[in-house]
């Protein structure tokens, strides 16, 4: 069935990258919004937008409700969900279809198969991978938590059973720290999901997070576009992505694209989806879990592939069947994405809001940005702090590498502190360069260490935040001073003596 | 005004002359060629020596972030004021010895008994504030000679504003 309207039920950056896979198909879009949103980006470029509600997303992006009659007023055919918020929501997908019409994603029994974490890791089992050693079900108590712990071995992860993104994750080293690990993640586990059941499963240290992007069709084709290498990540959140990995061999990387093909057929899929793995340092990897949507990190595998994923799941839910084979993938040269965000990344990764106050984006070869603010957006508390996503292809790893850093340094962001430097820090780290890292790399990236040859930039930076320090002051600081009119000269200094 | 910058361990003073924008670092006796131009709010281009930065300010309160090439600068900024009172405990007499005479109280300035250029002695009556219906005589805290008034008559002030400078 044709699509000619589509529903975007997402904000930010993802709900322009479908807008514009749209209007590249010549389909129709909607967008909707929240009170808080109504100049974001992503409704200025709107065809058509509808509110949905006030700024917490529980009363807006998260309300099935009224996306479903905002979708039936806009006359749709289906909804794109886009990440995060409803996006695996298996109530939902059955609402939009209960509705008559198209979930851009899964069956609402593919997705609560894969949401549950222990019927995936079954499903997994089935196909001859194995998930990394832990419970099969959730803790009931301290008592069973120690037991199995013991069995498994220290160090061990607590999991929030229906969690994701790093709350209710706790490292136990050992039988002491149990009893206050337990608890808090319990208790964060029930105020993050409403839902305190924990798992616990085997600590497995300097692992690699690897991933393999799959297209899965209604006529039973299924394919991967490779693979994601998301080792960097801080608070259990990537914030770099590569593809392909630099530390898995060929041989494994083809073992484990034939296993993710095979999961998600196990699972009756469709649509776009991600199956991710951790990999210890031996090279032997672990079924984590089938994330049943479209990923933030997408770009990097469309980057190398030359393969429009949003218009493949736009495709694949029209019931085509797809126009390609496993043989006909071509993979080129090396991307990398870099998440800009809003955070603190000199202190602890804490979310900041504000107003972007000056904004240059980078441009030139190779470079792709997928942003959803403008000069004037406002960060606020109510979503998460994603701004953009810098991604830069290269023939090779080197180039994407210079690629992205080149980027990086063109990137102004002013009024916030976004995690650009963080970024710069990572690629320009020896073991970032070696390809030679894993989860524990943010750790190890040490506060800004000023080397001498930055004195010059040590010099730029004082006075660029000196005169920012004058500009601010009140009005009747400095009458007739050019430093508080419109634009700000300090030329050519005289004598000493005339400072006098 | 100077302004001590400190980015880790690097400090930098910068001496500024808010009239004719000049600009010296660390005390240097050689010119700096500096030329600094707004591009925006909290965003700069300096060509330093002809080297040129583009440098990105957010102010969190606490310290100014700055971005240079993709990279952050903590600075953190003391003006001489506050180092003074950082260093004395912030007595009024140790402020008010720099010839920079600031409000003591919010108010509405209402009268001027001297302007640019005249001569004046310790407690020679400056201007009058009105505050909660009482006029205050504000006096020189020191001798010399009025270089700016940096308020006007009418205006709304609050504590700590900069009323005028007497130089020497």
């Amino acid at each position: 069935m044709k699509i000619n309207k589509i529903l975007i039920a997402n904000r930010g950056e993802i709900a322009l990258r479908i807008l514009r896979a749209c209007n590249e198909m010549n389909i129709r879009s909607a967008s909707i919004y929240s009170d808080i949103d109504r100049t974001s980006l992503h409704v200025l470029y709107a065809e058509e937008a509808y509110s949905v509600g006030a700024a917490p997303s529980s009363e807006s992006y998260l309300r099935i409700d009224k996306i479903i009659d905002v979708a039936k007023i806009a006359g749709v055919d289906a909804i794109h969900p886009g990440y995060g918020f409803l996006s695996e929501n298996a109530e939902f997908a059955k609402a939009v279809a209960d509705n008559e019409m198209i979930f851009i994603g899964p069956s609402p029994e593919a997705i609560n198969l894969l949401g549950d974490k222990t019927k995936a890791k079954a499903l997994a089992s089935s196909c001859g991978v194995d998930s990394v050693p832990g419970s099969d079900k959730p803790i009931e108590s301290l008592e069973s938590a120690l037991e199995i712990a013991e069995e498994i071995g220290f160090p061990v992860l607590l999991k929030a059973a229906s969690g994701g993104g790093g709350k209710g994750m706790r490292i136990v080293n050992d039988s002491s720290a149990m009893e206050k690990m337990f608890r808090i993640a319990s208790s964060e586990a029930e105020s993050s999901f409403g839902d305190p059941s924990v798992f616990i499963e085997k600590y497995l240290s300097r692992p690699h997070h690897i991933e393999f992007q799959i297209l899965a069709d209604a006529h039973g084709n299924v394919v991967h576009l490779g693979d994601r290498e998301c080792s960097v990540q801080r608070r259990y959140q990537k914030i770099i992505e590569e593809s392909p990995s630099p530390f898995i061999t060929d041989e494994v990387r083809s073992k484990m694209g034939e296993n993710a093909v095979e999961i998600v057929q196990a699972a009756n899929y469709l649509g776009a989806g991600t199956v991710e793995f951790l990999v210890n340092s031996e090279m032997e990897y672990y079924f984590l879990e089938v994330n049943t949507r479209l990923q933030v990190e997408h770009t990097i595998t469309e980057m190398r592939t030359g393969i429009d994923i949003v218009k493949e799941q736009i495709r694949i839910a029209e019931g085509n069947k797809l126009s390609f084979t496993q043989e006909d993938i071509r993979f080129t040269g090396h991307a990398i994405e870099c998440r800009i965000t809003s955070e603190d990344t000199s202190n602890d990764f804490l979310p900041t809001t504000g107003r972007i106050t000056s904004l240059i984006e980078p441009g030139g070869p190779g470079i792709r940005i997928d942003s959803g603010v403008r000069q004037g957006s406002e960060m606020t508390a109510y979503y998460d702090p994603l701004m953009s996503k810098l991604v830069a292809w290269g023939k090779d790893r080197a180039e994407s590498i210079a690629r992205s850093d080149r980027a990086l340094s063109e990137y102004v962001i002013s009024g916030l502190p976004t995690s650009i430097p963080f970024c710069k820090k990572v690629l320009n780290h020896k073991d970032f360069l070696e390809g030679d890292y894993d989860t524990s790399l943010s750790d190890s990236i040490l506060k800004y260490s000023a080397s001498a040859d930055h004195e010059s930039e040590h010099t730029a930076a004082a006075i660029g935040a000196a005169t920012y320090k004058i500009d601010s002051k009140p009005k009747n600081f400095s009458n007739g001073s050019s430093l508080n009119g419109h634009l700000s000269l300090w030329k050519r200094s005289g004598r000493e003596s005339s400072l006098r | 005004m100077k302004y001590f910058c400190k980015i880790n361990e690097f400090e930098f003073q910068l001496s500024v002359n808010h009239e004719t924008d000049e600009i010296r670092i660390n005390g240097s006796q050689e010119t700096n060629d500096i030329d600094l131009v707004k591009i925006d709010e909290g965003l700069y281009h300096i060509l330093l020596e002809n080297s040129s930065y583009l440098v990105s300010v957010t102010d969190t309160n606490i310290d100014f972030r700055t971005s240079v090439g993709g990279e952050e600068y903590i600075v953190e900024i003391e003006d001489d004021i506050s180092r003074l009172k950082s260093k004395y405990g912030g007595t009024d007499a140790e402020v008010k010895n720099l010839g920079k005479v600031h409000s003591p109280m919010p108010g509405l300035v209402v009268k001027f008994y001297v302007s640019v250029g005249d001569d004046v002695l310790l407690n020679t009556p400056l201007l009058v504030l009105e505050a909660m219906k009482m006029e205050n005589e504000i006096n020189a805290p020191i001798k010399g000679k009025i270089t700016d008034i940096n308020v006007s008559i009418g205006q709304n002030i609050s504590t700590e504003t900069l009323l005028m400078t007497i130089g020497q």
